[in-house]
Formats: structure tokens, C-alpha cells, sequence
């Protein structure tokens, strides 16, 4: 049975400006049952009353009417895009038609599973008053604020009704279940990297809008090397919070880590961004990424069939990009290695994931490199360089379904292949849950092949040097692990990438050692910022009257005189309010 | 040779200072004077932090003190009770059982108290106003939930900080102390302080010198953000309907156990709000430096970490000879290693000792005093403490000059 879904293209002061239609259909069959709310095994809508706290009923659901074969929820009036129970379906459906871009074969080709322990995300649509919106993987939920605008304070402007707020939470939840040591981890870079995925989520998902991609296209003629629906993340929630700009972020940018770059955008904004702030961090990472997506999309334009005609129209050229832009940098999250991971490492994973899939397509990957470079994320292209597609000796007598089943073997495994994952010797290590991906690949304009990918993660700790102040532990844990791709067919060697700084072969050994110093600096940097705004507490300060840990607080644990930090993820979602999570 | 002398009692969890210096009169002939800074004391705790029968003795010897003489000037840090309970009770005491006036006994030439107790304030400060009314329904909702959830009247050390932190934030019950402080002195001589105000004029002192560097007037500064908290209370109408509590209940379909978390985690928002407000109003404390004679003595109220950022900002901190603790002993009344340096420098720019002093009482608030910061002080100088003294009693701490 299938279910049909109203779901808000964007946010209605950006569907309004572009004279289009705000809502769009999703059709889906694929959830194991639909209940009133909407709720399904792994997602729940909750209609909590932001006042009272009191729970409502869901909305109801309408099994297809005689001769029909498609169920819908029972929304009083599909023209009341601010209604309630239309929020409600609408946000259930922009989030499972998130999870469904992530799932698909062309992505990870795998199930989607949570960080937390627990089937089903749970979400709120209308939380409370606060300019906010976040995740949060401790009580397993999505929840969405509204606030009243200062310069219209009768028009609450509801995050839950924007599209792309909502699916950059859903981006945030999902990397969690993808990546989460990034939740607790300290880097400042680590911690953008969560906020830039989030956003670039958004963009991804909006691409997807056939009505918006035209109406972009249309408007701009073609030309997305400026400021369009799709790099303004946020425009409504954006503007109200500040009527001099024009989103939230703006994907579009020239952001660098660059010291020496003194210029400024259009907005006055220094270019140049401080090492510590993750928000302002991510917009490095994204603005690197919406810049190859033009690039690539203006590649799509120039290109001919046999005949000398453009090959793509503007549309399947915007699309072309979008889904090759979508693979680059999605699919490279199962790549990404555990532990404290940098821009550098998540460029790798792009560069690993990326050859493995595409080994002919250079181009894409040059142009990743020429923006890192550029915006000081590496020193030089060597820094990103990965070995895909091998044959390994290691591999030869693995059994590898006994490999994804048996933690013990995978122990095994890890322990007799030290060198060949890069974990140090004579230190204790983690192996992570393996994954069973099914992952289709595109070669050239018709052939596509599907390859099963077995995807094994190993962790360990060192210690660094720890002087955030006197009573905090001397020294702090830094976690850090190599992620090793395995073609279940062949057994060779799709990818194997590594944060850890001693065992990476990519870069001069000098430059290694300088890189593993700054991240070190920007972790004080961070530590120190988190001091100064009495977020990060030593455990036995962070807890309430009632001994329960704050939410409010990033908790600094010691174990063993080593400082570990629990939450630091949480203060960007939570703690730094004011600022959509 | 002279001698400045700080006495400070112990009257629980709570402030009482006297200050008391050798100055001189217009004619230049020697006469001491004395300031006397908050008197109060907090509910909560096992060790009934709240006692109230401290006062008694503490005016006691306060009147002995003045010998018949006025007190120069009367500082209140802050509106919390702790801060600012003592005189009012211990002048209806006085009445009760003695039948005197303290206002007879103990007259005040120059009263200073934090910019934000004035009665006009917030027409003056629409921001801090905005912020003061969500504090307000803040504080209210959060009344409700603790009367509803029985948290109020329940046994248990953690219910007693909830009740200590509900008192010594309400309003309602801090209003009519605040305003029998804002009549001590007359009231052209009634001030209300910030760090801008220019102290000239608005103290008797010739030879002391007094410089005030919290708080900022525009007290919207020092409130952070609410967190919107879903109680599930349902408002009582009077005593005989009061509020209740709702439990919602989880719909089919969804995981119960991770439901039932995050209507928790959702109502725990007022643990965090509650500690908020307190905080904003502990930062509203007067910080004022008192230089004698090349000493210089730092006295804090309850000022946090917000508060010492600010005063970091304006480049107001430097070394001195004695730090009156802020907020008890809080690990967060003291500022970080980085600020604490400016004022209790590792190496300090002379020979001269160093003291802090701590007034507080264990188990009133969880983790205050915060042994850590105490013992941090202690690599820098001695620190004393009005804890192990019997109730009532005091404690000298002398500057010769």
C-alpha cells in the first residue's frame, strides 16, 4: 500500500518569491506500517502542546478509499500550510524522504540506524518559543521551536515549516547514527563538520525539488555562480532573525581558514574564519563543496552527444551534478574514520569513496583537491592522496561474512593486521559494528553496476597534552581509527582511510606532524572557548540539584587522570541556541 | 599604628561584613568609619544554612561596634535573600522582644545598593525589563511545577535546594527586605550603584578610596536564554484547586521508554532555568575596591563568571591584598586561572600578605563551597572561612597602615 504525503518544497517566503507552488507530493510504501501521528517503526511525530506540554492526538490515518490504492492522512484543509496536522505530515514526510536519500543504492546503500539505542526518532514539530531547532541523540528526538520575528512579533515564524531546517536537523541525526564520535568528540573542525553536512543535507534536498530546480534555473538563466534558493540555507528563518541578511548561512562563499585573507562578502562578513567557531568552520567545508557542485554542474552544461548537441538540458544538468554531488560527499561519511577526525580527513574519505566509485573521473576530484587547497583546509593536494582498488595480502583468507558476523573475528582480524590498519603497537583497540552496503555505481552515461561493500571500522585512543585550566586532568583522550572498505565479491581493497597522523601515508611526514600541532591548538582553542562561556564542567559540577547532569552543560569526565569529553556536539545544538542547530 | 580591620560572621549561607577604617574627619582629625556590607542568610540544606537566630548576636555586635556612632555606609550587593534578609528580621526581632528600633539604633549616612533595586528601574532599561518578565514567568511556572510535583514540602536534600534557590530568587518575598534597606539611609544619600556611577560625593570617606566595578547598569546583559520547559502543569485556580501535574501517556506505535526520557528531559528545563535565574542575579552584585593606605581589598557579593568577564573586558582587575570569595565558594564565583591571576597573581607586585575570606556553610547548595577553588586560592593566599565559627561569631581579618 502506498501513502501520499503533502510535504513543503521550502520555507513559503522562498516558494512565494520564486512564484511557484510550496507543496509537493511524496509517495512511499516502504515503512513496515503507518500509524495516526504520523508514526511508523522509525519515526514519530508528537504533538506536544509548546505550552501545557499535554500530548494531542496525531493525525488520523485514512486507509484508500474504495477503488483507490493510496492512503493518506486526514489533514483538515490542505490550503492551511500553517495548520497543525499539516506540519505534522508534512515534516514526517520531509524527513523519511531525507532517510530515503541517504538509503538509496546511488548513496549508502545500506539501512540508516540511529546513535541511540532505539528504533524510532521521535519528533516534535512545535516545541516551545526559542529561535531554535535541534537534535538530540539523549532523548532521541528532533524538535523544532518557533519565535516571534522583532520586526513582525504577530507572525511566529515556525522552524518546523521550513524545509530546509528540517532537513538539516534530519542530516544532523543521521550522521549521528553514520559517525558518532563526532558527537562527543572536541576538534572544532570535527564538530563543523556536523553543521556542514547538516546544511549541505538541506542543499541536497532541495536540488531534489523538481519545481524548485526549475524555477531556480529558470530565474537565474542557468547561472548558479551567485546567491540562489539553493545556497541560502534558511532564508525565512534567516531574515527574521536579521532583516539585513538573507538566510541563515549562505552556501555560496569564500570562506577560508586562510590568516592571511583579509577579504570580506558582500555582507561585510570577514572571509577568513576563527579555528574555534564550528558554525562559521562549516562554512569553509560547504562553501568548498557548493563550489564544485557549480563546477560540476557547469561541466554538465558544456557537454555534447555525438551530434555536437548539449548532451543534458539545464535541468538534467543541474540534476546530473546534484546526484554525482550527492555520491562525493554523502557516500564518503561510511568512509570517514572513527575518532577526532579534520577537514583533511573527510576530504580523504571523498577522495577514497569517490576513486573507488568513478577510478576515470578525475575532474570532480581535481576540483575537490583545488578547494581545500585554496581554503587553507591542506596544505597541498598530497595531504589528500588515498590508495583505492587494491589487492591486499591481509584479505586473502578472510571469510568475510564471519568478518561482519563475529566481533571476535573481527578482533582477530584487527589484531593479526596492526600495521596494515595503522594501530599502533601494544595499544588496546575497538572494532566498531561492521556495515553491509550495496552501493550502486554509475560508468559513464549507461553502465551501472552494483557492488557489495563491507565496511570495517577500528578505533584507539592516544593521549595529548591537556591545559584548559587548574583543575581539569593534565592529559585529555583523543580518539582516532582507520576505516577499511572491502568488495565482498573480489576481496580487494575499495579503500582504507586513516586519521590516525603517525600511519597516514598521504603527505610529507614534516607536514604531518604540523597538521597533528594544529589540531591540537585548535582543540585547546576550543576547549578554552567552551571555559570561557561556563559550558565545559568537570563531571561533578555539571549535575542539577537533583544530581542530573545539565543539559546545558559539556561534561569534561576523568578517568585514569585523562580527560575525556562527553556532549560537545550538543552545546552547538542546544547550548548555542539563538542559533538554529 | 593603624589598622583597617574586616569582621565577618557567620550567619550560615550568607554575607555579613563590617569594614571598618581609619579615616579622617574635614578638620583632619582621625575618626573610624564603617561600612557594612549585605546581612542575610538562605533556606536550605541539612545544615540549615537559613538560620535565622544568627542575626541577633550579629547586630549585636554590630551596634557595639558603632558605639553609638553612625554606620557611614551600608552596601547591598544584591536582591537575595542571603544577601539581604538580615536587617529587616532582625529589626522586627528587635521590636518583638526588645521593643526597640533598629533604625533608631543603627543610622545610616550613605546606603549603596545595585543599580537594579531601584523602584524605576525597568522603566528606564527596556531590555533588561523584556528579560526581567521572562525571568518573571520563568520563575512562576517553575513555582507551579515544584508546588504540583510536591518538590516544595518533600523531604530530601535535593527538594531542600530546590525550595533554598526558589526563596532566595522570589521576589515577592525579597521585595519587602529590599525596601526596608532602600529607606536605611535618607534618601538623598540612598544610592543605586553601577559600575559608571560616579561614587564621588556618595560616601563619607576622606582617605579610603572607593571604586565600583560591577555591575554594568543595563543588567540585560548578565540573563542568558530560557529554555522553553514543557511542566505539564495545569494551572490551580486557589488554594483548594492548586496546580497538578499531567503525564502523557505514549501513543500506540511509539517507543515508550525513549517517550517517557524526553518528556522528562523536556520538563527538566526548569532546573536549568532556575539556576539561570539565580545566576543573572548574582551578577547584578555590586563589586567594589576599597584602597587604604596601599592596600586594596576586592569585595565580590556573588558576582559569576559573567560578571568577572565584563569586569576582564574593561581591564578593571588587578592584584589586591584581600578577595572577599564571591558566591560562597562556588567553583563558578571565582573567575578562571587566567583572571584569578589578575587579581591573585602567582607572583604579586609586592610583599605585602594576601587574604581571602569565604562566608558559607556546607550542604547548603550542592558542591559550595567548591573545595577546588578554595584550595586554588590557597596556593595563592590564606584563605578564612566564617564556617568553623559558632553561629553569630565573627572573625577579624586586620591592614595595618
Amino acid at each position: 500500500m502506498k501513502v501520499e504525503f503533502p510535504l513543503l518544497i521550502e520555507d513559503q517566503l522562498t516558494t512565494q518569491m520564486k512564484g511557484i507552488e510550496p507543496v509537493e507530493y511524496l509517495r512511499e510504501h516502504r515503512e513496515d506500517f503507518f500509524l495516526p501521528g504520523p508514526i511508523t517503526k522509525r519515526l514519530a511525530i508528537l504533538n506536544f502542546d509548546s505550552e501545557t506540554g499535554e500530548l494531542s492526538p496525531g493525525v488520523p490515518f485514512q486507509r484508500p478509499a474504495k477503488g483507490e490504492d493510496v492512503a493518506r492522512y486526514a489533514i483538515k484543509n490542505l490550503n492551511d500550510l500553517n495548520s497543525l496536522d499539516f506540519n505534522q505530515v508534512s515534516v514526517f514526510a520531509t524527513i523519511l524522504k531525507t532517510m530515503y536519500m541517504f538509503e538509496e543504492a546511488d548513496t549508502l546503500g545500506r539501512p540508516l540506524t540511529w546513535a541511540f539505542n532505539g528504533p524510532q526518532l521521535l519528533v516534535i514539530p512545535r516545541a516551545g518559543e526559542w529561535a531554535n531547532a535541534f537534535y538530540e541523540r539523549e532523548t532521541h528526538s528532533l524538535q523544532f521551536f518557533h519565535f516571534l520575528p522583532e520586526t513582525n512579533p504577530d507572525k511566529p515564524v515556525f522552524t518546523s515549516l521550513s524545509h530546509d531546517i528540517v532537513c538539516h536537523e534530519t542530516g544532523h541525526a543521521i550522521l549521528d547514527g553514520i559517525s558518532p564520535d563526532l558527537y562527543n568528540c572536541i576538534s572544532p573542525q570535527a564538530l563543523a563538520l556536523h553543521e556542514a553536512i547538516a546544511d549541505l543535507t538541506a542543499l541536497a534536498m532541495a536540488l531534489r525539488s523538481d519545481s524548485l530546480r526549475r524555477a531556480v534555473l529558470q530565474q537565474t538563466g542557468g547561472d548558479l555562480k551567485g546567491r540562489t534558493a539553493f545556497s541560502r540555507v534558511a532564508e525565512e528563518f534567516g531574515r527574521a532573525r536579521d532583516p539585513k541578511s538573507e538566510s541563515l548561512r549562505s552556501l555560496f562563499n569564500e570562506r577560508t581558514l586562510d590568516p592571511k585573507n583579509e577579504s570580506k562578502d558582500a555582507f561585510g562578513k570577514p572571509n577568513r574564519v576563527a579555528r574555534y567557531e564550528p558554525h562559521d568552520l562549516s562554512e569553509v567545508l560547504s562553501g568548498a563543496f557548493y563550489s564544485v557542485l557549480v563546477k560540476i554542474f557547469e561541466s554538465n552544461k558544456q557537454k555534447k552527444d555525438p551530434s555536437g548537441k548539449p548532451r543534458f538540458d539545464l535541468d538534467t544538468a543541474i540534476w546530473a551534478a546534484a546526484e554525482r554531488f550527492k555520491r562525493m560527499i554523502f557516500r564518503a561519511l561510511d568512509y570517514l574514520p572513527p575518532g577526532e577526525v579534520s577537514f583533511a580527513d573527510y576530504g580523504r574519505a571523498i577522495i577514497a569513496s569517490d576513486q573507488a566509485s568513478h577510478p576515470d573521473e578525475k575532474q570532480q576530484r581535481q576540483w575537490i583537491c583545488e578547494e581545500f587547497v585554496k581554503r587553507h583546509m591542506v596544505s597541498s593536494e598530497d595531504a589528500l592522496k588515498v590508495e583505492t582498488n587494491f589487492a591486499a595480502r591481509e584479505l586473502a583468507n578472510i571469510d568475510l561474512q564471519t568478518l561482519a558476523d563475529s566481533d571476535w573475528a573481527a578482533y582477530e582480524f584487527a589484531n593479526n593486521n596492526r600495521k596494515f590498519l595503522g594501530i599502533p603497537e601494544g595499544i588496546h583497540f575497538r572494532v566498531r559494528p561492521r556495515l553491509d552496503a550495496n552501493k550502486r555505481y554509475v560508468r559513464g552515461a549507461e553502465q551501472q553496476d552494483y557492488i557489495r561493500e563491507l565496511i570495517f571500522k577500528v578505533s584507539w585512543d592516544y593521549k595529548e597534552p591537556n591545559h584548559p585550566g587548574q583543575f581539569f586532568p593534565k592529559e585529555r583522550q583523543i580518539t582516532v581509527g582507520t576505516t577499511l572498505a572491502i568488495d565482498w565479491q573480489t576481496k580487494r581493497v575499495r579503500a582504507i582511510v586513516t586519521s590516525d597522523f603517525s600511519e597516514r601515508p598521504s603527505g610529507s611526514k614534516k607536514q604531518r606532524k604540523l597538521d597533528r600541532q594544529q589540531q591540537k591548538a585548535d582543540r585547546d582553542l576550543m576547549l578554552e572557548r567552551l571555559i570561557d562561556d561556563g559550558v565545559l564542567l568537570l563531571a561533578d559540577q555539571a549535575g542539577g540539584p537533583d544530581g542530573k547532569q545539565l543539559a546545558s552543560a559539556v561534561t569534561a569526565e576523568t578517568m585514569d587522570n585523562l580527560m575525556r569529553i562527553r556532549g560537545a556536539a550538543r552545546m552547538l545544538h542546544i547550548i548555542g541556541g539563538g542559533n538554529n542547530g | 599604628m593603624d589598622k583597617l580591620r574586616v569582621r565577618a560572621y557567620n550567619v550560615r549561607f550568607g554575607d555579613a561584613i563590617l569594614v571598618s577604617v581609619p579615616d579622617k574627619t574635614s578638620a583632619g582629625v582621625a575618626k573610624k568609619r564603617h561600612i557594612l556590607i549585605d546581612v542575610g542568610n538562605a533556606l536550605g540544606g541539612k545544615n540549615q544554612g537559613g538560620l535565622d537566630t544568627v542575626f541577633a548576636p550579629v547586630i549585636n555586635n554590630i551596634l557595639k561596634e558603632l558605639d553609638g556612632a553612625p554606620l557611614d555606609l551600608y552596601i547591598m550587593t544584591h536582591e537575595h535573600m542571603d544577601h539581604v534578609q538580615g536587617l529587616l528580621y532582625a529589626s522586627t526581632k528587635r521590636q518583638q522582644q526588645l521593643n526597640k528600633i533598629l533604625k533608631d539604633e543603627l543610622k545610616v549616612r550613605y546606603s549603596w545598593l545595585t543599580a537594579s533595586a531601584h523602584p524605576k528601574y525597568y522603566d528606564n532599561f527596556p531590555e533588561a525589563e523584556k528579560e526581567k518578565k521572562k525571568e518573571k514567568k520563568t520563575f512562576e511556572d517553575i513555582g507551579r511545577y515544584l508546588q504540583a510535583s510536591e518538590r516544595l514540602a518533600a523531604a530530601g536534600q535535593e527538594n531542600a535546594w530546590f525550595r533554598a534557590l526558589m526563596h532566595n530568587n522570589d521576589s515577592k518575598t525579597t521585595g519587602d527586605y529590599v525596601d526596608y534597606l532602600r529607606k536605611l539611609a535618607p534618601n538623598d544619600k540612598t544610592f543605586y550603584v553601577h559600575r559608571e556611577t560616579d561614587v564621588k560625593g556618595k560616601h563619607p570617606f576622606r582617605e579610603a578610596k572607593l571604586s565600583i566595578l560591577a555591575p554594568e547598569e543595563d543588567t540585560s546583559i548578565y540573563y542568558g536564554h530560557f529554555k522553553p520547559m514543557a511542566l505539564n502543569v495545569t494551572p490551580g485556580n486557589d488554594s483548594a484547586t492548586p496546580p497538578s501535574l499531567s503525564a502523557p501517556i505514549p501513543p500506540p506505535g511509539v517507543d515508550a521508554g525513549a517517550f517517557y526520557q524526553l518528556v522528562e528531559a523536556r520538563q527538566r528545563g526548569y532546573v536549568e532555568n532556575l539556576l539561570a535565574i539565580d545566576k543573572a542575579n548574582n551578577n547584578t552584585s555590586v563589586v567594589f575596591c576599597l584602597e587604604w593606605r596601599g592596600w586594596k581589598l576586592l569585595f565580590a557579593g556573588d558576582a559569576e563568571v559573567r560578571s568577572w568577564k565584563e569586569m576582564n573586558k574593561r581591564e578593571l582587575l588587578e592584584p589586591v591584598h584581600f578577595l572577599k570569595i564571591s558566591h560562597h565558594g562556588s567553583h563558578n564565583g571565582t573567575p578562571a586561572v587566567e583572571l584569578l591571576e589578575k587579581i591573585m597573581p602567582e607572583h604579586p607586585p609586592d610583599n605585602r600578605k594576601r587574604w581571602a575570606l569565604v562566608s558559607t556553610c556546607q550542604e547548603t547548595y550542592g558542591g559550595v563551597p567548591h573545595s577546588d577553588t578554595i584550595e586554588l586560592l590557597e596556593t595563592r593566599c590564606e584563605v578564612k572561612s566564617t564556617e568553623p565559627l559558632e553561629n553569630g561569631e565573627f572573625l577579624d581579618i586586620n591592614f595595618k597602615g
